[in-house]
This record gives C-alpha cells, structure tokens and sequence, in this order.
C-alpha cells in the first residue's frame, strides 16, 4: 500500500465542567510556577505545548521562543460556568529585562491574554533569584492577576485597547520551583493575592514527573478548590548544532587538479553511472543528469534528507571525483514534485578553495548562485517516461476542530485518501472521511447557509466524502508558477480555483494571487449543493525575512463572506525540517473578533513508510469564524514551494559538506 | 456522561500522543545512546603489505569503530576515510575535522605552537594551548566554540595499538570552553618521537571525544 502521505495530527483539547472561580489559570503558554508566572529563562527556539486541565478549565497552550529573552503564547482555554462554556484565543508576551545576576536578581515583564475577551488581560513584572535547585519568583499582578472578574478587560467591542496595561489594582504573587533531583520530581508552590471562593488569598502547590524525554506531567492543587492535571511537551528544533548520525559519511571530495586533464576523461554516461551508484547509497536519486560543454546539470532527491544544501554538497563530493577535468560547474536543480524550482549552480573551482576550509560552509555559499529551472530542458540521462500511478492509504486524525464558531473540540477522524496521478503536475484525489471520537449533534440548517458556523448541520455518524478534487500545476514562465483546481475543496465548498505564484529564486519574497468560486455543498449526501455561492480573491505576500529561516506571509482581499480580511502569518523554517508558525487574522465585520492560530510541522520518519522528509502536523485555530475565512483544500502552490525558498537552502548550508 | 467520554477522549488522545511526543524529541534531542560499541578486528598485516597508513576510529557516543585508510593530504592535513565514508582528518595528531562518526567536526583552528601538530615530546608542550572547534549550526558561518586546554604528563607505558606494541607517554588535557564546559583529551605519544600512537580528543557537545589509534602513520611521500 502507497501510503506516502499520512499526516498524523495530535491535538488535545476538551470540554465540560462546572462551576469555575478562578481567573488566572496558567499563563498562556509562557513559563509558569503553577498558576503565576516565573523567570522567562528559556533560551531561543525553545517551544513547549502545554496541556492543562481541570473540573471547570482547559487550555491547549503553545510556547515559542524566538529569541533568548522574548516568549510567546498562544492559548486556546475554555472555561466552565454556572452561565455556561466560553473558550478564548488569547496571545501573551513575555520579555527577560534583565538577567540574573550574581547578586542582583533576573527581571521578567509579561502581559497575559492579550486580545482575550472572556478572562480579560492580566500584566505581570517580576524579580528572579535562584539559589542552587530553587528558583523563586517575587512580583506583582494587574488584571486578571488582581481580580477575580476582569472579563472583557483590554477589549471594547472586538477593538483592542492597550491603555489598560498595568493599571488598576495589583495584588503581589510569589512562587518558589524546585528541581528535587530525584526521578526528576520538581516541587512548586505559590502565593496568590487574588481572591477565590473559598479564602481572601491563594495559595497553590504542585509536583510534576517527567514520563518521558521532554514530556512531563504535572499535578496540582490550591486552596479554593481546584486541582488539575498539566502535561507539558517541550523540545527546541535547533538541537543538537549538528546533524545527527545518518549512517554512513559523505563521499571525499576531490579538487580538480591541472594534472587531471592530462587522463583519460570519462564520457557522460559513465559519469551518470558513477554518480547515480554512488547516491543510492546516500538514499539520492538523480532523475536527470545532462553534461555538455563545460557543465554538469542534475536533478537531485532524497526522499530522507530534508535539507537540499546537504544533498547538493553530496552530489558534488562525488562529481567532484567523477567529472572531466573541463567541468567547471555543477547545476543541482531542485525537484518540488510538480515543478523544477531552483537551480543551484555551484562553481567548481570555487568548491576547491572550500573545501576543508575553516569557513567551508561560507566559502561554499559564495560559490553558489540560483537560478530559475528553465522551462525546457533537452532530453537527458536518466530521465523517465511518467507511468501514471494509482496509490491510497488510510490515516487516522486527531485534531481541534471548531464545531461550533466559538468552541474547539477534539476530534478523531479516520480519512481513506485516493489518488490517481496522470503526471507529476496533474492528478485527482479524493478523501472520505469518518468522525469516529466526538461527533457532533447535527443542527436544522439555517434559514441562510453560512460560511462556517453552519457546521453541524452537515450529516454526522455516517462516512462522508470530504474532498473529491483535479487539480493541475504548471508554469507560465520560469518564475512563474500556477495551479488550476476543480471540484469538492472541503466539507463546506466546492468550485473552481486558480492561483499564480511569481517567485525569483535570487529573491526573498515572492507575491501570490488566488481567485476561486466555490457552492455551498449540500448539508446531506455526497454531491449536491446548497443554494448559495461565494467567490474569494486573496492576494499573498511570502516575504523571508531576517535569519534562520523567519517568514511572514501576508494575506488579503475578499474572503468567504465577502469580507475584506488581512491574515498575517509569522513562522520560522528549520533547516531540519520543522516549522512553527503563528497567524491572526483581521476581518472588516466590526462582530469578528481577532483570531490567533499555531501551526507545527515536525519531520517524522515514523509518520510516513517513505521515510524521514514527510511531516507531522499541528495546527490549532486561525481558520474559524464566519469572517476571514478562506476555502481550504484548493492547493496552495506556496506549501510545496517553501522548500525552495533561498533563505531556506542558505539556512542549511551549514550542513552542505555533511 | 459527557464527562466520561470526554475523559476517555483524552486519555486515548494522550496515550497515543504521547509515545509519539517522545519519540519526536528523541528524533530531534539526539541523545547519546548507551550502546555497546564493536571494534573491527585490524589486519595489520594486510595494512603494512599494502603499505597504507592507517587509523583505527572509535566513536563511543554512537558505538562504532571504523578502520580509515589515508586517501588525500589537503593543506598538510591527511584525510582517513573508511569503507562507508566515515572518516578523519588529522592535522599532526590534533582531530581537524569527522564526518559520519555521530556528528561532525567541521575544523579545528589552533594556535601554531599546538604541541598536537608539531608532534612536540612529552614535557615539553606549552603550559596550555587554545583551540577553536567549528560545529555545523544553522546557515553557512559555523557556530564556534573555543576551549583551553592545561596538560599534565602521566606515565610511561607500552600500550597495544592494533597489535603492536608501541611505548609511549600519556599525556592528559583538562580544558575549559568558553561556555563553561570541561571536558578531557588524552594522548598517548611515542616516547621517542612524540607522534601520537593513540589519542582521545574532545569532537564537540554532542559526539563528545572521538578516540583515533594509528595503526601506520602517514609518512610525506611514503
């Protein structure tokens, strides 16, 4: 069974409960004692996801770090009352001020549930000291650090203000950690000024155990009641520096030497032949290999190796030993699947210099320009007539999924996935799909279809056909990539899109533009329709900016519910394959509230049978709401063409002599 | 009701999540494993009838031990490669550079009085010598880390390398990297000449030290 493409996605996020007292439960995904916070004393690229859960409160929280003082989190909460459930979606910041020092201790400064509009914002300022295995935390708290009910608290009609910051009453807090050393137990416990049900301060301890490498589980307990489970997974992708152990070294390097002229010079095929041996072992496959004049021009893939300057430096190691003296320049093109996208031209004698250098890495990067695939290439060697394919495969999927507009749920989907592929730019595929955990109690339709909050009226308990879709991708000229897609998108639409993506390889940006008309689909059966139809036209920015890896990706125009809408994505590639990102979007409906969402792709050799460049997925809000809502399942050119970005393959050159 | 399934919810998710959670960190944290490690049997005899300088690897982060013959010299420095690619390159007797031996060293930079490349006898090193290792990171500058090392000679010994029996001195390096970390190298140099017969240097934070027995040395021109 093909199966090339199974994307497994984990999310945990609940529901239920009963009366809730408590306002400041966790901090949204910045480092926390128990239910106050601590030192920000992470360091860059350190990313947690954080779990909490307790009778009348839940949170799904994600933590990012994308420098040494600064940290992000994004927290999905949901709170029970005697009024009923509200979930939030709420963004806070944390900054290290100033660092602990020997005597003097660290400063930390926060603001909490930002843009939150159920429990209000809460801002912190703290002072650090850690003394041996303990870290204490003294501060003060304003917002819903000061109040039991501070709901509503920075946000004035879906309009976030910030002249609330730090003003009105603050209690203090207080909260010691400690690392026991013994199976990896640490103790907390804190002081809270705020009031509760059941006593004027609070007063909270917990002990967590780590079950596995990163992951740890934490219980906890405070004084007006409540008490609650914590799991938390932390990791930090920029670990370790260097690769890890793949098996076998890279093949040596050979400079091109004047003597080397004066032997017998390989032909093309031998060369192809060498090469393409040699690869196999390294698991990269040449599907082209063409040498005229003075150049060699490949087409390299790895079905294993995410980071394509560590391929190209591999193809060259060994064109380095196999090609005529004349060759002065290796062309590696890069091969996204539909389209040729860059090629690295690396200059031979510029290798030479590089190579065993204590700067090999920069040395090689200056010897590197790109280009544009051009559109046409001659026939060459290796290459393949296609044989259309038929593959399928099951997968599981766990994610959150917003069944009502306002309120995540966790889901389990089991989706059966088919694909028939006319070409490596054409194919059909179709996925049908079963909600097996949570399934939703399906509504009377609404007078109107809805763009999204119309959800559960859709047929539930029975499998369902959720995307049946063409789609075609070509270029239009060498920087000039698009895509034709037909049929059934999503669950909620079906129709016709096209999109154009202009990219220059040298360039750090590229600009796309997506216009589509999709029908309502039919709240019951496979293929019907309802009566209603929209048409969106959404222009995009994907900027590269800064190092390692950062992007920004703009979005804006019309969306689903003719809104105009602006999204704004800020995430960071790593050169090992994961990327984190967060996003919010901004609609013009005065009723639509800002909406944040997370996005974590990890490379997981045990998700897919293929091996280690397919990715996990974990994707939490963004896409929810009626307004700044976009069709899905179109088929984004910009997801298969990241990979070719020239930040990206600087960001691995690091690694091109592994 | 509804809380039951709800729980039963997360404890399904949990459980299958969270094997995988680990098994993700394990894939990108990379730690050390506890494993055992196997050393080739050298045939020394086949090395010196084909006369070939050779080097016995031993990289005991990831257990594995490689026999490298030398096959370039590359601004006097001489690359040992082995049958899968994994391989060494030495300046002298200081590790410049690995590869494929756990993760790699991409150089070495040192000042040029550095006893372990001008083969200087035991006892007369300098009082401590400064080496700069170069480490793969993010983006082509490698990330750099540089670490001084104090040497205090030990005993005199015969050691076995590789089925020879070589008489040699022990010297052991304490040193201290500018991120606070400590780690040792130990050298056993012949005690006549003070090339290393055997060494174990410091490769980096994760490889840790890569142990490197010279079965033939390179000989210029040999």
């Amino acid at each position: 069974m093909k199966n090339k493409t199974q994307r497994i996605a984990c999310l945990l996020l609940l529901s239920t409960g009963i009366a809730s007292s408590l306002a400041a439960d966790g901090i949204g995904g910045l480092t926390q004692a128990i239910d106050t916070p601590r030192a920000a004393s992470g360091v860059a690229d350190d990313l947690a996801i954080i779990f909490d859960f307790r009778e009348d409160y839940r949170a799904l929280s994600f933590g990012l770090q994308p420098s040494d003082r600064f940290e992000i989190g994004i927290s999905f909460p949901t709170y029970d009352e005697e009024s009923g459930t509200t979930s939030g979606n709420e963004l806070s910041l944390g900054l290290r001020l100033l660092d602990e020092g020997a005597y003097l201790p660290g400063l930390t400064v926060g603001v909490v549930g930002f843009g939150g509009d159920d429990r209000g914002s809460g801002e912190y300022i703290l002072a650090s000291k850690t003394f041996g295995a303990v870290q204490s935390s003294v501060g003060l708290g304003w917002g819903r650090y000061a109040s039991e009910n501070t709901a509503g608290r920075g946000d004035d009609d879906g309009v976030i203000r910030t002249d609330h910051l730090f003003q009105g009453d603050s209690e203090p807090f207080a909260n010691i950690v400690w690392d026991t050393g013994t199976y990896g137990l640490i103790a907390a416990a804190e002081y809270s000024g705020i009031a509760g049900p059941e006593a004027e301060d609070t007063f909270a301890a917990s002990l967590s155990y780590p079950i596995l490498n990163g992951l740890v589980i934490t219980g906890l307990v405070n004084n007006q009641g409540s008490a609650g489970l914590r799991l938390r997974f932390d990791a930090n992708p920029t670990r370790p520096f260097v690769q890890t152990d793949i098996g076998r070294g890279p093949h040596p390097y050979v400079e091109n030497s004047p003597a080397r002229a004066n032997r017998p010079q390989p032909q093309a095929q031998q060369v192809f032949d060498v090469l393409k041996e040699r690869l196999e072992n390294d698991d990269i496959q040449i599907r082209r290999f063409a040498m005229a004049g003075d150049t060699i021009d490949v087409t390299a893939s790895s079905s294993q190796d995410p980071v394509f300057a560590r391929i190209s430096g591999r193809v060259a190691r060994v064109l380095s030993a196999v090609a005529p003296a004349n060759i002065t320049t290796f062309r590696i093109t890069q091969n996204t699947g539909a389209f040729d996208s860059n090629v690295v031209v690396l200059d031979r004698a510029g290798l030479d210099r590089a190579v065993g250098a204590s700067d090999a890495a920069v040395r090689a990067w200056d010897a590197t320009t790109l280009e544009a695939s051009p559109l046409n290439r001659p026939a060459a060697l290796g290459e393949r007539e296609f044989k259309p394919r038929f593959s399928y495969g099951l997968a599981p999927t766990f994610k959150a999924d917003f069944i009502r507009s306002d309120r995540l749920e966790l889901t389990g989907t089991l989706n059966a996935n088919a694909r028939y592929t006319f070409s490596p730019q054409t194919f059909v595929s179709g996925t049908v799909g079963y909600r097996f955990l949570n399934q939703w109690t399906q509504q009377d339709p609404p007078a109107e279809p809805q763009p999204r909050s119309d959800f559960t009226s859709y047929t539930p308990d029975v499998p369902y056909l959720q995307s049946l879709s063409l789609r075609h991708r070509f270029r239009l000229a060498p920087q000039l990539y698009s895509r034709v897609s037909a049929g059934l998108f999503e669950r909620a639409y079906g129709g016709v899109s096209g999109e154009v993506i202009w990219r220059d390889p040298e360039q750090n940006f590229a600009l796309g533009l997506e216009g589509t008309y999709v029908q309502k689909r039919a709240y019951e059966g496979w293929f019907g329709f309802e009566d209603a139809d929209a048409s969106t036209v959404i222009g995009s920015l994907y900027a590269n900016v800064g190092q390692n890896g950062n992007y920004v990706v703009l979005d804006a125009g019309q969306y689903i519910a003719g809104d105009f809408a602006v999204g704004l994505t800020v995430g960071r590639n790593y050169s090992n394959g994961w990327r984190i990102a967060a996003s919010t979007t901004w609609s013009e409906e005065e009723n639509s509230p800002l909406k944040f969402g997370a996005e974590i792709s990890i490379p997981l050799s045990w998700t897919s049978p293929d091996g280690g460049a397919a990715t996990t997925n974990l994707s939490v809000g963004g896409q929810s709401g009626d307004y700044g809502s976009r069709v899905s399942g179109t088929g984004l050119l910009y997801d298969e063409l990241r990979a070719s970005d020239k930040r990206r393959i600087e960001d691995g050159f690091g690694e091109f002599w592994n | 009701m509804i809380k039951v399934v709800f729980s039963a919810g997360v404890m399904l998710a949990l459980s299958g999540c969270a094997a995988s959670l680990g098994q993700m960190r394990d894939a990108i944290l990379n730690p050390n494993p506890e494993v055992g490690m196997t050393v080739p049997q050298v045939n020394r005899a086949a090395i010196e009838q084909a006369d070939l300088a050779a080097v016995l690897m031993l990289s005991p982060s990831i257990g594995l031990g490689t026999v490298g013959i030398a096959i370039q010299m590359r601004d006097g420095r001489v690359v040992y490669n082995s049958n899968d690619n994994r391989g060494i390159t030495l300046d002298g007797g200081l590790i410049y550079a690995t590869l494929g031996l756990g993760t790699n060293l991409q150089a070495v930079s040192t000042q040029s009085n550095d006893p372990l490349v001008t083969k200087a006898k035991a006892g007369t090193w300098p009082s401590q010598v400064t080496r700069t290792y170069r480490l793969a990171q993010r983006g082509p500058s490698f990330a750099q880390v540089t670490a001084t090392c104090r040497n205090q000679v030990g005993r005199d010994l015969n050691i076995d390398v590789a089925g020879a029996l070589r008489r040699v001195v022990e010297v052991v390096e304490t040193c201290e990297t500018d991120t606070g970390d400590s780690f040792h190298n130990v050298h056993y140099l012949d005690a006549g000449s003070g090339s290393i017969w055997r060494t174990s240097q410091w490769t980096g934070p994760v490889q840790g030290n890569i142990q490197v027995d010279v079965i033939e040395p390179f000989e210029a021109g040999g």
